[in-house]
């Protein structure tokens, strides 16, 4: 049995701080009540972090930092943090993205509702029923790898990838869920779109939701699309949000 | 200022990078050779982080339709200016329809062309660097086309033609190349003999690397029961991943920020460079190094490329004409051609007369 939280060495400028090896939503929370404590100690040399599932990557300048002084750094954060880190109740915004789903914008929608043995309401009433947690971003600038999904809605991927996925589309692969910040070829079953942009390279931060925190589809009808796409074009729409708690 | 005539198989505006948003998903992109593009702008008196062009293999030609200074840095990719070839780590000039063209590698696979200034493009999340696969940076996120058009930013040093670098030593791309990677984070995925095999074998680059990585050719390497798979995490650069096919992929400037393959380890930050430059069909070895050890070499040279400061031009004596006599005068051993009209270089005395040598620059 491998003891966690451990550290593991990834070059003479990153340190791994690894909390399980598993896709899991306790896990996941250790990595981000971490990467926030550590990130307010603010030690100077450490250029970045990267939380994923499981672990936290700490860059760092090793001319700057020596590594044994980060690993005394890494050692006392979560000596504070204790046992407490996994248990910890958090809170996190959850991000309301609007989605038209089925027709055009979702056009696997019917199939993967046969698939699942249930009429597209049903379907989209589950997929929009959940908060999903956003465990990381990857992949692609602004990608969320979402955690959470109903498993009775989960369906194989396509056997042969569509060359253009639009940006914004919503889609199912296997027991995941997730949604295409930038087009791009993809084999996920398409069910829905939104029209807000996950990410623009011209903000700071670029993507429209943060690791960490969570999301939750809501179906939108063509009208309310309409207005949607309309504040986007004008620069006054921004994403509801509520807090959630976890 | 400079138009590109033909951009090779692979040009790309580059910088330092775009280090700060990889929890966003964003590469750090910039120069796969960092080394190179600092040296470049230390030559020119440039801000170390000065966009330059990154050019791949060869095959590049492009037109001055301005007076610039320049460097190359990096490969040798046998450099031309109007046909006639062109020192490295050089600085030179180019004026108005000079044509510079760099044509095949000699050794090494990517030079950098600095500009005095460097090249003017918008930052994007506060770097120049081009990152195809996310679309942004450089010239509209992509790479560079025959008839694009680039401007430099203003110069802040007048850097002089003929400046080197003095007490920087450059590897030897054109030999087989022993590279040292610090084991980690998860070496202990793979068998003993698995481990043994990479650091015992020689592995040759593949064609099918780019600025994503490097892949390699040679023995499979072996996994234990974890197999070939993990759940995702973060990559640093230089990782090491042995994917399904069990040959190594050495991860680079444009690499994923995360990835499902286990990393046998991470190529030594100083090493890096060592490896940008290798083109196909280099022979690679991998050798085992310590953390500790790769910083203390990581930090001499730091300290080398700190002390490498640019050096004029020297002339040991040069002949001047007085009343139809010439002579020979000696100069100190220090700047001659500062651009400074009337400063005095040396002084020599004819029949009791005190003649002075200075600079006068003709129009």
């Amino acid at each position: 049995m491998t003891a966690y939280p451990r550290i593991l060495t990834a070059g003479d400028s990153g340190l791994v701080v690894e909390f399980g090896a598993e896709i899991d939503p306790a896990v996941n929370r250790s990595v981000y009540g971490f990467t926030a404590a550590f990130e307010e100690v603010a030690v100077t040399g450490v250029t970045e972090l990267v939380p994923t599932y499981r672990s936290v990557l700490i860059h760092f300048d090793p001319l700057q930092l020596p590594p044994q002084r980060l690993q005394t750094e890494v050692d006392s954060v979560l000596a504070q943090l204790g046992d407490a880190i996994a248990g910890t109740v958090r809170s996190a915004p959850l991000y309301r993205i609007p989605v038209a789903y089925g027709g055009e914008d979702g056009p696997d929608l019917e199939r993967v509702a046969e698939h699942a043995g249930m009429d597209a309401d049903r379907l989209i009433e589950i997929h929009s029923g959940g908060a999903y947690q956003v465990y990381m971003l990857g992949f692609l600038p602004g990608f969320p790898y979402l955690g959470g999904m109903d498993q009775s809605i989960a369906c194989p991927r396509l056997e042969t990838p569509r060359v253009k996925v639009p940006a914004g589309s919503v889609g199912i692969a296997e027991s995941q869920t997730g949604v295409y910040p930038a087009d791009s070829p993809g084999g996920w079953n398409l069910i829905g779109k939104t029209p807000v942009p996950l990410f623009d390279p011209a903000k700071d931060p670029p993507a429209a939701i943060e690791p960490g925190s969570f999301v939750q589809f809501v179906p939108t009808g063509p009208d309310e699309i309409g207005t949607i796409r309309a504040e986007i074009s004008a620069g006054g729409y921004t994403i509801p949000v509520a807090e959630h708690s976890t | 200022m400079l138009t590109i005539k033909t951009p090779g198989p692979l040009c790309t505006v580059q910088d330092s990078g775009r280090p700060g948003f990889q929890r966003f998903g964003v590469s750090t992109s910039g120069a796969v050779d960092q080394t190179a593009l600092l040296l470049g702008n230390r030559l020119l008196g440039n801000d170390p982080n000065a966009p330059a062009l990154e050019v791949t293999f060869g095959g590049f030609k492009a037109e001055f339709s301005a007076r610039a200074a320049f460097a190359i840095t990096g490969g040798d990719l046998t450099a031309t200016l109007n046909g006639t070839e062109v020192s490295l780590y050089t600085v030179l000039r180019a004026g108005q329809g000079d044509q510079l063209a760099m044509s095949s590698p000699r050794s090494g696979l990517r030079a950098y062309l600095c500009i005095s200034g460097g090249f003017d493009l918008p930052r994007v999340l506060g770097s120049a660097a081009t990152y195809i696969p996310g679309v942004m940076g450089g010239l509209r996120g992509r790479a560079l086309q025959a008839g694009d058009k680039l401007s430099s930013g203003e110069a802040a040093a007048s850097p002089e033609t003929g400046t080197v670098l003095d007490g920087i030593t450059l590897p030897d791309w054109s030999q087989d190349i022993t590279v040292r990677v610090i084991p980690g984070p998860q070496d202990e995925q793979f068998t003993a003999q698995g481990i043994d095999t990479f650091f015992g074998s020689e592995f040759t680059v593949s064609d099918r690397s780019d600025r994503q990585g490097i892949r390699f050719d040679g023995p499979e390497i072996e996994a234990g029961q974890g197999g070939y798979e993990i759940v995702s995490d973060a990559i640093a650069t230089g990782s090491v991943q042995i994917p399904g096919d069990r040959r190594p992929i050495a991860l680079l400037a444009d690499r994923q920020t995360t990835g499902g393959y286990p990393k046998i380890g991470v190529v030594a930050t100083v090493d890096l460079p060592l490896l940008a430059q290798a083109a196909p069909g280099t022979r690679v070895r991998f050798a085992r190094m310590g953390v500790d050890e790769a910083v203390k070499a990581l930090r001499t040279r730091a300290q080398e490329i700190e002390r490498a400061v640019p050096v004029p031009p020297q002339l040991d004596s040069i002949s001047v004409a007085i009343h139809g006599e010439s002579y020979e005068v000696a100069l100190p051993r220090k700047s001659v051609a500062t651009g400074e009209d009337g400063r005095i270089l040396a002084q020599v005395e004819v029949n009791g007369t005190l003649y002075t040598v200075s600079i006068r620059e003709d129009a």
